[in-house]
């Protein structure tokens, strides 16, 4: 038997083993089923949010109803009953609510001990991240708020910024993605729940890791998390998430927003890890991630740098974007999408150049496996006053099996003759003789497979910060589990 | 007026950054000067700002050939009063033989000197000439310029076209690097073979073992955007017991 | 639904009856569902991925016509300029004229006027015009086979080997009066290891407005050997759009070249079907509009069988605000295993106002291929044009060396020598005109 089959074999028989499955049983506040003006009003007034954000709320409800679901992207899935889902969901509070960690309802804490989480701050990586946890519709615990404070740099929930922080709410809310930008960005702009909220004061570059982790655990419940990243002048955030989801024979909906502003000279680093539960290897269950993700590199010498490690979902739809306006910004794209089983994949990246002299980057590495279909789509746009705009673009695709499918779609728009823009493909396939050698010097197929997927997959998982890129390198070993070819 | 390249307070700026922070240096006709220098210190600049490469900003100074204002002149103007430079990295252009090229380099350049240009027989003539006594397959000629020439092709290219269009003065920058020793032989055999009283070169070089073919008349030690020695064939010989270290940075 | 639609079908059931071989069942079928999947689907919109980026504008406003047959005839209509053939003909706004036609000698090889065929229900002809098409992103193919109508038949039999190139000229005349649009069609069929160089040229008066509306349909059998070269060297005032089929079976090998150089907008849409084991393909082209022209090259490649290979190159220039399109797509179907299929585009802007948009894309479903693409833009190089100066070439011949040269390399991939240095010519004349303008 070719150890190409036997790999694919290998690969089916360990499919399934999905770890992050578990559902935490707590009481949970929810919204009405269905949407409609009152379940925005719900959501609204849990989370006593001003007149002004309960009517941009509503505005975005009425431009979505008349908006279509887009169908342009290579992915299909059974039509949605918006109707039929919760748009809220929160663990039911204890009084007040918790004051510190302490009083965080323990079974959370659990829960997220369980996904590797832990929310002690003692805990948490010698203090080198600090985490927002977000579970289902609202975030549970921030840790290290006041160690980022004595900085300037305010790192909570969106909900808390909303009080916290409301001019610059106001200020940048849907400045980088309008409501009615596109047809899920604007069904979140209506039913956002909660999400991470950022802002770095001039001159600081913010000594930790800030990172969020997501947890859909509610069924029926659609997650939309909104993410406003704000870094001033001459700052430096790096920003992490991850997101995982437990094993339901239901598909569920996750519509999140992110929205980036990077002023002269910042600099916002981007990573995702992004791992909700992928339905079965029947494709029965998943998460649908359609997920609107934007940087405006607004200052000169700003720069946007995305990373992302997309292993999970059922189906994902997904461009996070560089809008280049300062002159001599920079955007960046490094991303890892593996689909295997009925997974499938549409994601790629924007660049708008619009300043002159900006630079982007794009470093895309699809990996195929199952019965999967993995689409990198890509737009690199070159306006007429960037003058010395650069873009180099290099699309990779991997082929495990041959009932997969892997697609490369970049559209290249250039209107000024001085930029240069570059863009390559390829696709390839794990062959016999690199498996055969794997083998022979005493790798199982599987290691070889995640070996071979990793070295392919390097020049972008070496872009995550280093306490992440282990956990994404066992990861790619483990979504591939069963599926090589 | 035959006297040469003059330059005078040579002042050149990328961007912010000065490179060149006045220099000095006058190679007559018939001389062969050798400009050494650590990485860094303004050689290929120096090369490309008498050439005319764009991208330099000459801040202060000047340099004259043969009593022409260069810094006024066009790149292809220079080439017309003798300026050649054999580049470091030789550029690729697909579609474009290396005999078409030629040709028209050589018909602009006589176009420009007022000459009649050569017709196409007496133009082969030349070339293939010239493209023997180099030992460059005939080939070569008909391949589109420098594309897919290895690094020993590619500077031979250089020598062929510099025999070609016969300058009065060469400048050879870094045309070592890459090149391993018996490249290296056979380029300097092209530099020698060519030498005349009425030919100049300037060989711009890391390394001094290129001045153990090529002997300098004249050899400058160039350090930091300034010229800080200047000697004999001995003087190389020196710097490559010593290295570059005793010249630092000024401060 | 939001169709944008011409008076071009109004008198259609009229029009339709009047058609060659309305009486046969099979034709008027075919013309029927064409006519459906024009009206429902309209003018080229940006709805349709295919024509993302080109509108046909005045197609939209203004209220084109069929060509009725051209009383005026011209003497002599303009091709590439090849002198030796083995037979040229000539299609006047879209009809067949054997008068001005040279038609071949040779045993094997016939030309026949596609209305007569339908006339007489050629079953052969027919099954080729029949074949599968997606009209759902092609609506002016679409519009085309509504009114099929006349051009020409060309087949060469099994086993021939085709001397010299066949040149078909698709000449359209400009009306001041009202703004016409012909449909010219050819159909080509080669017989098993026939071998055949076709060179299909499109031209019109320089001035005035009209439109063409191409469909070229070419059926190989096993081992069949086709260069096909399309020179499309439109008026500067005409809409040209022409969409090619060929397909390829067991051990076909086609060659195809597209240079497109005219038009105010132009599309020249290519589509291979790679359907058996061993066949192989290069399609490559270049391109060049100024002014306010839209030149529009798109191309697609389906591997449909294992073991097939295909190879394109296309590059394009850019001036004034003219704005270039190349979109190509390489599909590889399942169980289509050990394919090459690669591409690459590159494109010179040189002015500010100029736009190049490019689109390559790979949809691969079988894992044990190799494709890839490419794509460049930018302005000519500097470093290039300061060594062309610094051996004392000026500025202004430097550039034109190197625009040549840029699109040169593409004439070299063109087997046919002769063809290979009539196209070359039309590329430097185009940009001698430039230069003197």
């Amino acid at each position: 038997m070719p150890s190409t089959i036997e790999t694919v074999e290998t690969v089916q028989e360990l499919t399934g083993a999905y770890k992050y499955g578990f559902v935490t049983d707590i009481e949970m506040d929810m919204a009405p089923k269905g949407l409609s003006e009152d379940t925005i009003r719900y959501i609204s007034a849990q989370k006593n949010e001003p007149e002004w954000l309960l009517e941009w709320r509503l505005k975005a409800l009425s431009l979505w109803q008349k908006m279509e679901e887009p169908k342009w992207a290579k992915v299909d899935y059974p039509k949605i009953d918006y109707q039929d889902l919760y748009y809220y969901a929160a663990p039911k509070k204890k009084g007040d609510g918790p004051k510190s960690l302490d009083e965080v309802d323990p079974e959370l804490l659990n829960t997220y001990e369980k996904l590797g989480i832990p929310l002690k701050e003692q805990e948490i990586l010698a203090g080198v991240v600090a985490v927002d946890a977000v579970f289902d519709s609202v975030s549970v615990a921030t840790t290290y708020k006041a160690k980022l404070e004595e900085k300037g740099i305010i790192f909570c929930s969106f909900s808390e910024a909303v009080h916290r922080a409301p001019e610059l709410v106001k200020k940048y809310l849907g400045s980088v993605v309008p409501q009615s930008d596109n047809y899920f960005a604007c069904l979140n702009s209506a039913v956002f729940s909660d999400g991470s909220f950022v802002y770095v004061p001039k001159g600081v570059r913010c000594p930790m890791e800030l990172s969020t982790y997501f947890r859909i655990n509610a069924q029926n419940t659609g997650q939309f998390e909104r993410t406003l990243i704000i870094v001033e002048e001459g700052s430096y955030v790096s920003y992490l998430e991850g997101c995982t989801a437990p094993q339901r024979d239901e598909n569920q909906l996750h519509a999140a927003v992110v929205e980036l502003i990077a002023l002269d000279d910042a600099e916002i680093k981007y990573s995702t890890v992004q791992n909700w539960y992928p339905g079965d290897a029947e494709g029965k269950g998943g998460i649908y991630n359609f997920v609107t993700k934007r940087g405006a590199c607004r200052g000169k010498r700003s720069k946007i740098s995305w990373t992302q490690v997309e292993t999970g979902s059922a189906v994902t739809w997904k461009y996070p974007s560089c809008i280049l306006q300062g002159d001599d910004s920079v955007g960046e794209f490094y991303s890892v999408a593996i689909t295997n089983n009925a997974q499938q994949a549409d994601t790629g990246t924007k660049m708008i150049h619009i300043g002159k002299n900006t630079r982007s980057t794009i470093v895309s590495k699809g990996i195929a496996a199952g019965r999967s279909d993995n689409t990198y789509r890509g737009l690199v746009r070159v306006l007429a006053g960037a003058e010395g705009a650069r873009n180099y673009s290099q699309c990779d695709s991997l082929l495990i099996g041959d009932k997969c499918g892997a697609h490369t779609v970049p559209y290249i728009e250039s209107r000024t003759p001085f930029s240069t823009l570059e863009h390559e493909a390829t696709t390839a396939r794990i062959s016999d003789d690199q498996l055969f050698l794997c083998r022979q010097r005493g790798l199982s197929s599987e290691e070889a497979v995640a070996l071979i997927v990793n070295g392919f997959c390097k020049e972008v998982l070496q872009n995550l910060p280093m306490e992440f890129a282990v956990e994404a390198q066992k990861l790619v070993g483990i979504s591939l589990e069963g599926s090589v070819g | 007026m035959s006297n040469g390249l003059v330059i005078k307070d040579l002042r050149v700026s990328i961007g912010d950054k000065e490179i060149l922070k006045g220099i000095n240096l006058t190679v007559e006709p018939g001389v062969v000067h050798a400009i050494m220098g650590p990485n860094g210190s303004g050689k290929s600049t120096l090369a490309h700002v008498i050439s005319g490469r764009p991208g330099y900003e000459v801040t202060g100074g000047s340099i004259t050939f043969d009593g022409h204002d260069v810094l006024e002149m066009e790149p292809e103007e220079r080439a017309a009063v003798g300026l050649f430079l054999a580049f470091q990295y030789p550029v690729e252009i697909p579609g474009v033989t290396n005999v078409n090229f030629l040709k028209t380099a050589v018909n602009s350049l006589r176009k420009a000197r007022g000459e009649k240009e050569l017709d196409p027989m007496a133009f082969l003539k030349l070339l293939r000439e010239k493209a023997k006594a180099l030992e460059l397959p005939e080939d070569m000629l008909k391949r589109q310029l420098n594309v897919g020439f290895s690094g020993g092709e590619k500077k031979r290219n250089e020598m062929l076209q510099m025999a070609v269009l016969a300058p009065k003065l060469a400048i050879l920058d870094e045309t070592d690097s890459g090149l391993d020793i018996d490249a290296i032989r056979i380029v300097a055999e092209g530099v020698n073979a060519q030498r005349s009283p009425d030919r100049a070169f300037l060989v711009i070089t890391h390394y001094q073992r290129l001045l153990d073919y090529i002997v300098p008349d004249v050899v400058h030690v160039l350090a930091y955007g300034k010229i800080v020695e200047t000697g004999g064939a001995d003087l190389a010989r020196r710097l490559e017991k010593t290295g570059y270290a005793e010249y630092t940075p000024a401060a | 639904m939001n169709v944008i639609n011409t008076p071009l079908l109004q008198d259609y059931v009229t029009a339709a009856a009047a058609l060659p071989g309305a009486g046969d069942k099979r034709i008027t079928a075919l013309r029927a569902d064409a006519a459906a999947s024009y009206r429902s689907v309209g003018l080229p919109n940006p709805k349709i991925e295919a024509w993302k980026y080109t509108r046909l504008k005045d197609l939209e406003a203004l209220p084109f016509s069929r060509a009725e047959a051209s009383a005026l005839v011209p003497d002599t209509v303009e091709g590439s300029g090849l002198a030796a053939l083995s037979a040229r003909i000539v299609l006047v706004d879209g009809r067949f004229v054997p008068e001005l036609s040279v038609l071949p000698t040779q045993a094997g090889v016939s030309v026949a006027s596609l209305r007569s065929c339908l006339e007489a229900g050629e079953a052969a002809v027919v099954a080729i015009l029949d074949r599968d098409v997606d009209f759902s992103q092609a609506p002016l193919a679409a519009l085309a086979s509504a009114y099929l109508d006349d051009g020409a038949v060309l087949k060469v039999e099994d086993g021939v080997s085709v001397s010299k190139p066949i040149e078909v000229v698709a000449f359209s005349s400009t009306d001041p009066a009202t703004p016409r649009i012909a449909f010219p069609r050819l159909v080509v069929s080669l017989g098993k290891g026939a071998e055949l160089t076709l060179v299909e040229s499109f031209s019109g008066p320089a001035l005035g407005v009209y439109a063409v509306d191409a469909v070229t349909d070419i059926a190989m059998a096993e081992g069949a050997k086709l260069k096909h070269y399309v020179l499309q060297a439109e008026g500067r005032d005409a809409t040209h759009v022409s969409t090619g089929r060929c397909d390829l079976p067991k051990d076909a090998r086609y060659e195809g070249f597209i240079l497109q150089l005219g038009g105010k907008v132009s599309r020249h849409e290519m589509r291979l079907r790679m359907l058996g084991e061993g066949s192989d393909a290069k399609l490559n082209g270049a391109y060049a509009a100024k002014g306010d022209a839209i030149c529009d090259t798109t191309t697609q490649v389906d591997h449909i069988a294992a073991e097939t290979t295909t190879d394109q190159v296309f590059k394009g220039i850019l001036d004034g605000k003219s704005k270039g399109i190349y979109q190509g797509k390489v599909h590889v179907f399942r169980d289509a295993q050990r394919i090459i299929g690669n591409q690459m585009h590159n494109a010179l802007l040189l002015s500010r106002a100029a736009e190049v948009d490019c689109k390559p894309e790979l949809e691969i479903y079988a894992d044990d291929v190799k494709c890839s693409h490419g794509a460049t833009c930018g302005e000519l190089s500097d470093e290039q044009v300061f060594y062309l100066r610094s051996r004392g070439v000026d500025a202004v011949t430097a550039r034109a060396m190197l625009l040549e040269a840029f699109l040169g390399e593409t004439f070299a991939m063109i087997s046919d020598e002769a063809v290979s240095a009539a196209f070359a010519a039309k590329a430097s004349a185009w940009l001698d005109e430039r230069e003197r303008a």
